[in-house]
């Protein structure tokens, strides 16, 4: 047996879950439409075609062997490694302050990219802070958050 | 005034030190996203778009143009020297486009790209300068019916036109148009799927969306790829006349592309990426040596790269005759116009006949700048590539959270290209399409708006969409292809004698 697609069954449960928050809002009528009935239209299509998509792939069509698909490129010890930066960042950028922020993410992505010595990192880092400060900041007059320097 | 006389006043303008300054910028900049891998001109325009505040809506216009067309030009060298698309519109160049590398032509290959992008270029700015003027006028008589229709026919579009399953895109497009719902009602005000946070109440930004989706998500695909990228072929200039055989062998699809990539542009969604695949299949269907396909034939390299630049030039007419973008970086050039308080539409070309013709002349102009800069500069532009990958990508991956956050100085935008940059490389590796997506997201909410418009205006009634002359008009265009591709699907299989009599 072939297993459950995810992405068509991430999206059913998506679709289902706005149609059944969308009821919340006023839907009103064809006459005088409300803010809910246009998500009610688009939660429905969407759960809709992510249900018969879901039913086409799962069930075995004939001809086929029923074996599940050669899985797909999953993210690599690498990938991670910058996901991991850039939640820390979108998470603590407002905390730290931008720019010393983006001092460690890049200090940290050239790390995780392969870039061999901490010393070449850290300067790296701070060298694109600064370019990037005189650029957004000083040069185009874009606030960003403060943080602790403050 | 006539066409002439508003394009030499364009040219005046368009000459001038500032004007040539953001064109060239523009254009340089451009041919380098093109060349680099995880930016491209989107991602280019969204970094830049902090910078309109302080320019004037012409130089914004010139700048972003730029941006957007000297990008297919620089997309093709990657293809050609080194089987590495810079852009998903010159995927399909490199399949001749390497191959002729590998025979030693390269240089030739190169130049071809060059000239049929040019002869493109303003074969589309020449359409863009004829038809605009006439659709404009058109539009005068559009209400939201017609543009309910008009914008809904595009997303409807979308899958047919997009790369891989059509089901996918379909579902690409339903959760754009469902991201797009997220904030406040177009029509009361109202806040919707805001879940208690101030800062979606602004809604979810395509920008950040669209910079997660292809430069983060490209970010995460190049790390989790082994390959590094190949050798780079150092070409000569003199090197890079092609024989008169390949120039004798090159007119027709330049011709071809150039026309065929226009019309395509009009489309929404990556209208440039289908342009190439549609020209170099015509280009293959035409020739008389197809056997030549794949393995080096010049025509192959001409017809896709002029079709792509000529799609590029062809996706400015609906933003500038309609005021809707059809395409993401579309979207942007309207974001950096609306910032200088200028709203494309209908009324454009009346209200600023000097920025449009402005506009034009500066098309030319960079055009031209564009030829003269990637020839004789091809080796700079490639010897960005030459930069190691784990410096590279740290620096596309920085200059999008910094970018990110300039546009609207705005967290949430952090959030949203970090989480869509995870989930778009998650969606394009199980197959997804993720230009459709974007486009709905930008769509979505002029869709809503004019779907409750049309239905306060006919008290209800959805037969108003068929009532009025040029939305049935609008709805029947995609009817009629669709009829037209199958009648000769069969009349193709009928003449192949797949359709056999039965015996009797």
């Amino acid at each position: 047996m072939k297993s459950v697609p995810q992405t068509p069954l991430v999206l059913l449960i998506i679709g289902l879950g706005f149609v059944g928050y969308s009821t919340k809002y006023n839907i009103g009528s064809l006459n005088n439409p409300g803010v809910g009935l246009f998500p009610i239209l688009i939660g429905v299509a969407l759960a809709g075609l992510a249900g018969f998509f879901l039913v086409r792939q799962w069930s075995p069509a004939p001809g086929q062997t029923g074996k599940a698909p050669s899985a797909p490129p999953i993210l690599s010890g690498k990938a991670y490694g910058v996901v991991a930066t850039l939640v820390a960042f979108a998470a603590l950028h407002s905390i730290l302050g931008y720019w010393t922020s983006i001092f460690a993410a890049m200090t940290a992505l050239l790390r995780v990219a392969g870039v061999p010595s901490w010393k070449k990192s850290i300067l790296g880092g701070v060298l694109t802070s600064a370019v990037s400060y005189l650029v957004f900041e000083y040069w185009l007059g874009v606030l960003f958050p403060e943080g602790w320097i403050r | 005034m006539g066409i002439i006389e508003n394009l030499m006043i364009g040219f005046g303008q368009a000459l001038s030190p500032v004007n040539l300054l953001f064109a060239f910028l523009g254009v340089t900049l451009g041919s380098l996203v093109g060349v680099l891998p995880g930016i491209g001109p989107l991602g280019a325009m969204s970094l830049l778009l902090c910078t309109t505040f302080g320019m004037s809506p012409t130089h914004s216009l010139i700048l972003f143009a730029g941006i957007y067309y000297g990008s297919m030009y620089g997309g093709s060298t990657t293809s050609i020297l080194l089987n590495l698309p810079g852009e998903s519109t010159s995927v399909v160049t490199c399949i001749d486009g390497y191959k002729m590398t590998q025979k030693g032509r390269a240089g030739a290959a190169l130049f071809i790209a060059a000239a049929g992008s040019f002869g493109a270029g303003t074969v589309s700015v020449l359409g863009l300068m004829l038809f605009a003027p006439p659709l404009a006028e058109l539009a005068l008589k559009f209400g939201p019916p017609e543009y309910f229709c008009l914008t809904t026919v595009g997303l409807m579009v979308l899958p047919y036109i997009s790369s891989g399953s059509k089901v996918k895109s379909g579902l690409m497009v339903l959760l754009g148009v469902m991201v797009s719902t997220i904030g406040m009602d177009p029509v009361t005000g109202d806040q919707r799927f805001t879940f208690g946070i101030l800062a979606l109440s602004q809604g979810i930004d395509f920008i950040p969306m669209a910079m997660g989706l292809f430069g983060i998500a490209e970010v995460l695909n190049v790390l989790s790829q082994k390959s590094e990228t190949g050798k780079v072929h150092s070409v000569r200039l003199r090197e890079m006349l092609p024989t008169r055989e390949e120039i004798r062998r090159s007119v027709g699809p330049i011709i071809r592309g150039s026309v065929i990539g226009f019309f395509i542009g009009l489309i929404p969604g990556p209208a440039a990426v289908v342009a190439s695949f549609t020209s170099y299949a015509m280009e293959k269907r035409l020739s008389k040596h197809p056997e030549e396909f794949g393995h080096g034939a010049v025509e192959g390299v001409a017809g896709p790269e002029s079709a792509n630049n000529a799609a590029a030039g062809g996706a400015f007419l609906p933003l500038i005759a309609l005021g809707i973008p059809f395409a993401p970086p579309m979207a942007l050039v309207l974001a950096a116009l609306l910032i200088g308080r200028i709203l494309p539409g209908p009324t454009f070309i009346e209200d600023h006949p000097q920025m449009f013709w402005t506009f034009i002349g500066s098309m030319y102009i960079g055009n031209v700048m564009l030829l003269l800069l990637n020839l004789p500069l091809v080796g700079l532009f490639v010897s960005v590539l030459r930069t190691p990958i784990r410096i590279l990508i740290p620096v596309v991956a920085i200059l999008c959270l910094t970018g990110v956050y300039a546009v609207n100085s705005s967290s949430i935008d952090v959030w949203v290209l970090v989480l869509s940059g995870v989930g778009g490389f998650i969606l394009r590796n199980r197959g997804y399409d993720l230009a459709p997506l974007v486009l709905a997201v930008v769509l979505g909410p002029k869709v809503e708006l004019y779907f409750r418009q049309s239905l306060f205006m006919s008290a209800g009634s959805l037969a108003i969409f068929v009532e009025r002359s040029i939305s049935l008009a609008i709805l029947l265009i995609p009817v009629v292809v669709l009829a037209a591709t199958v009648a000769l699907h069969f009349t193709r299989k009928s003449r192949a004698g797949e359709f056999k009599k039965p015996r009797k």
